[in-house]
Formats: C-alpha cells, sequence, structure tokens
C-alpha cells in the first residue's frame, strides 16, 4: 500500500471536470446532477475561474419556508441563478494535494468530492468513487496487505 | 564561522522498493534545494561509518549484529510493515550514525558552528532493540551517546519536531538524566507514544502532543511558551535536532498544517538558543519528511537560518 502514499489528487481527478456558469438555472443544475448522479458540481466564470460548488443539499436548501411565501414557488426558484443558491470559496485541492490528505478531509468534513484549481481556474473534481478507485488499483495483489 | 552539511551518495542507495514514501528521491530533493549561490559558503563532508561501540552504547550489541545480517544480498527485505532493508543499507544505516557523531566532533571541536546531516535511513523510532518506523540505527541518540562518551558533555538536549513521537529517542532518554528529549508531534499518529504525562525518569522528557489539523500559529505557541523555556532551563551544552519535515500542510502521511516559513521559524530559534546557551552547538539531522518539493523547501528554509548563525 506504499504506493497509495505517492498518489496525487493529479492521479486521480476527473479532468476537465462538468461544471456549470454562474448563471446556469436551478433547474438546468438539477437536471445535471440527475443525468451524472452526482452530488454536487463547481461553478465558474466565463474564464473558467472557479466561483462555488452547488450540491443536491443546496438546490433543496432553495426551498425552505421562509417569510417570503407561504408556500415555495418552484417554478421561480427552479428558475433563479446557480450563483444565488451555491456555496461561495468552497475548500478546493491543487493537482499537486497528496490524496491520502483528500481521504483525510474527506472524513472531516463529510465531502463527498472537491473542486480541483490551479491558479484559480477548476480543472477537475476529485470524488469519494476517485479515490477508492485508486486505493484498489494500488492494492497488492491478492489478500496480502 | 561556518555550517556544515554531512551527506553521502549511499544514503541514496538504501533502496525500500517500489512506491516507499521513504524514498531515496528525498534525499535528491533535499540536495537539489540546497544548490545554488546563496549555499555556495555551506561546507560538504562525505561521513564514515559508526563504529560499533558507537553504537552499542545506544543499542545492544545482539541487536546491531542481527540487524546488519539481516541485510539482503540483493532484493528487498521487509524487516516490519513499515520498514525495508536492501543491500546498501546496513552501510547507509552505519554511515548515517556516523553522520551524526561527526558533526558533533566538529561542532563541539569548534571546527564549524552548526551542521545539518542530509541522511536515510531516519532513526526516531528505532529503539535500543527495535528497527521499526522507516528507522534502523537512532542516529540522533546515538550522536548524543558520543557526545557524553567522546567529549564529556553533562547535558544534551534533543529537540524532535517530525509529526511522529521519537518513541526510540524517548526510550534512550528516559533514564538518563544527562539528556533532555523534547518532542512536538500530531496525536492521535504512529507510533502511538508521546502523550504529555510521559516525562521521563527524571522530568527529562518532554512531549507537546499536537491535534490533527493544528498549524503554524498552535505550533508557536507550543514551542515558545513550552519548548524554548525548557530548554533553557535544562542549559545544554549541545543541541541536537530530529528535525523531520511531515508536518507540512503537504505532507501525505500526517494532518499537520505547518508551512516552510514554520522551519524557517523554528531554525531561527532553534539557533538563537544555542547563541545563547552554548556557543552556537547544534547539529541537526533528518527524520521524516515526505513531500518532495515541500521537503525540499523546508530543509532550505531551516538551512538559511543555520548559515546566518
Amino acid at each position: 500500500m506504499f504506493e497509495f502514499v505517492g498518489k496525487k489528487v493529479a492521479d486521480a481527478m476527473s479532468s476537465p471536470p462538468v461544471s456549470v456558469r454562474d448563471h446556469t438555472t436551478l433547474a438546468e443544475v438539477d437536471a445535471l446532477l440527475d443525468e451524472h448522479g452526482f452530488n454536487g458540481c463547481p461553478v465558474v466564470d466565463g474564464d473558467g475561474r472557479l466561483l462555488g460548488l452547488v450540491t443536491g443539499f443546496d438546490v433543496l436548501r432553495a426551498f425552505r419556508i421562509t417569510p417570503d411565501a407561504l408556500v415555495p414557488p418552484y417554478h421561480r426558484i427552479m428558475a433563479s441563478p446557480v450563483v444565488e443558491h451555491m456555496r461561495k470559496a468552497p475548500i478546493t485541492m491543487t493537482p499537486d494535494t497528496p490524496l491520502t490528505r483528500v481521504l483525510q478531509r474527506m472524513l472531516d468534513l463529510g465531502n463527498t468530492g472537491f473542486p480541483v484549481v490551479e491558479e484559480g481556474r477548476l480543472v477537475g473534481v476529485v470524488t469519494r468513487r476517485d479515490v477508492l478507485r485508486v486505493l484498489r488499483e494500488c492494492a497488492p495483489p491478492g489478500d496480502g496487505s | 564561522m561556518t555550517s556544515r552539511l554531512y551527506t553521502d551518495a549511499v544514503f541514496q542507495a538504501h533502496d525500500t522498493g517500489y512506491g516507499h514514501p521513504e524514498c531515496g528521491e528525498r534525499l535528491a530533493a533535499v540536495l537539489s534545494a540546497l544548490e545554488g549561490p546563496e549555499f555556495a559558503p555551506l561546507e560538504r563532508r562525505q561521513p564514515e561509518a559508526a563504529h560499533s561501540e558507537q553504537l552499542e552504547a545506544v543499542h545492544n550489541a545482539r541487536h546491531v549484529a542481527r540487524l546488519l545480517e539481516s541485510i539482503p544480498s540483493r532484493g528487498n527485505r521487509l524487516l516490519d510493515a513499515d520498514t525495508v532493508v536492501s543491500p546498501d543499507s546496513g552501510q547507509a544505516a552505519l554511515r548515517a550514525a556516523g553522520a551524526v557523531c561527526q558533526a558533533v566532533d566538529a561542532v563541539v571541536a569548534g571546527e564549524v558552528r552548526n551542521a545539518f546531516c542530509a541522511v536515510r535511513p531516519p532513526g526516531h523510532h528505532a529503539t535500543p532493540a527495535r528497527s521499526m518506523g522507516f528507522c534502523l540505527f537512532n542516529n540522533v541518540a546515538v550522536a548524543a551517546a558520543h557526545a557524553r562518551s567522546r567529549h564529556g558533555l553533562e547535558r544534551v538536549v534533543i529537540v524532535d519536531f517530525d509529526v511522529h513521537h521519537g518513541n526510540g529517542t524517548q526510550d534512550f532518554c528516559w533514564d538518563r538524566p544527562n539528556f533532555m528529549y523534547v518532542s512536538s508531534h500530531q496525536w492521535p499518529l504512529y507510533p502511538g507514544t508521546g502523550d504529555s504525562q510521559e516525562r521521563g525518569g527524571s522530568d527529562n522528557v518532554l512531549n507537546l502532543p499536537l491535534r490533527p489539523g493544528a498549524g503554524s500559529a498552535e505550533m508557536r505557541e507550543a514551542y515558545s511558551a513550552k519548548v524554548f523555556p525548557a530548554i533553557e532551563r535544562f542549559r545544554p551544552e549541545l543541541i541536537l535536532v530530529s528535525a523531520g519535515f511531515d508536518a507540512h500542510c503537504l505532507d501525505p502521511l500526517a494532518g499537520l498544517e505547518w508551512t516552510d516559513d514554520d522551519y524557517g521559524w523554528l531554525g531561527q530559534r532553534l539557533v538563537e538558543l544555542a547563541d545563547r546557551l552554548c556557543d552556537g552547538r547544534l547539529v541537526a539531522t533528518l527524520e521524516g519528511g515526505y513531500h518532495l518539493a515541500a521537503l525540499g523547501r523546508s530543509v532550505a528554509s531551516q538551512m538559511r537560518e543555520m548559515m546566518k548563525a
């Protein structure tokens, strides 16, 4: 298992990642998450700079009951841009971050994935599945330790 | 006065096998970070192997013999789940311990102000009777014992800022009041020792466990409030440093969040302390540090401060 210790985010991330623009509607985000089975998705500006992260939880949160309406208006909320609902300044990784650090952060924070950023630009996404895949690939054959 | 660097090609030849984090590339990263004009004044020396009497002041003779016999003539051999030896490992281990002893000789004789030993394998987990945790002989403990037996020093402090607790060094110092062992480390973490209640036979052990995620501020506070005052009270005649660089925020084997600059800060403070307490006598030896780029930069940060002395 020594090999895993040397693995970096660059060895595991999806790149280029699926992302959405700041003006993408919540309805489009919802459809995208559904289509890919993603928990979340990075939000970028026109230059590919990371602005935030939107997850299914954030979409759900848009329907929180507030003093604004007796019942949350579905179509109006789903037509609003993701930039109003995303989480800004998400925790990010760089391609150089060791995967052991990513694994620990996932455990500490309960995150299912992190955007990967290089000089402000989104270059990938690293998820639980990616870490598990690399762990599997680094395991010695058979039942050796 | 100058600073000196002890290193040898055999330290890169100690081969731990494919993918092992404690690899020869670590030393290559350290040496390449110490190239360039700013490090030109650094004297470079090749160490000789430690003698068996030097090793046996720390390790029992049977263990030394058995370890050297276990070195394979080819391929790798696993001593425990983490610790691997190859044909050059015996020579590397002997010269690593020798390097720290010879650095002590040079510093005590006043040939140089201070010295850094860029060695592999590391040493601080090796106990008197056992090699473990990537470590074969306890280089820093062997040098501490040598400082006492060869030069008659009465008080030697070992400061260990590797992210792992130096259980082997603590074992060595525990019942020896001439030595003080001070360690900061992530806790809980390998090897599981280093609780703050472990204080040595004569209050000569100081452990500062740090929580996972602890960064610059917590480290600087712990050293300023506890480590430096304890060293001042001990009045050492020599400061030895187990310099592991795996508390760095990029290190893959641990979870502390120190930066390159933190190692410069530590270097500067230890050099100041050595100046004030023991004519600047300070010898640092490489322990861990597994992110190659971060390791190189962090060693350079510390070396820069040592060269200002």
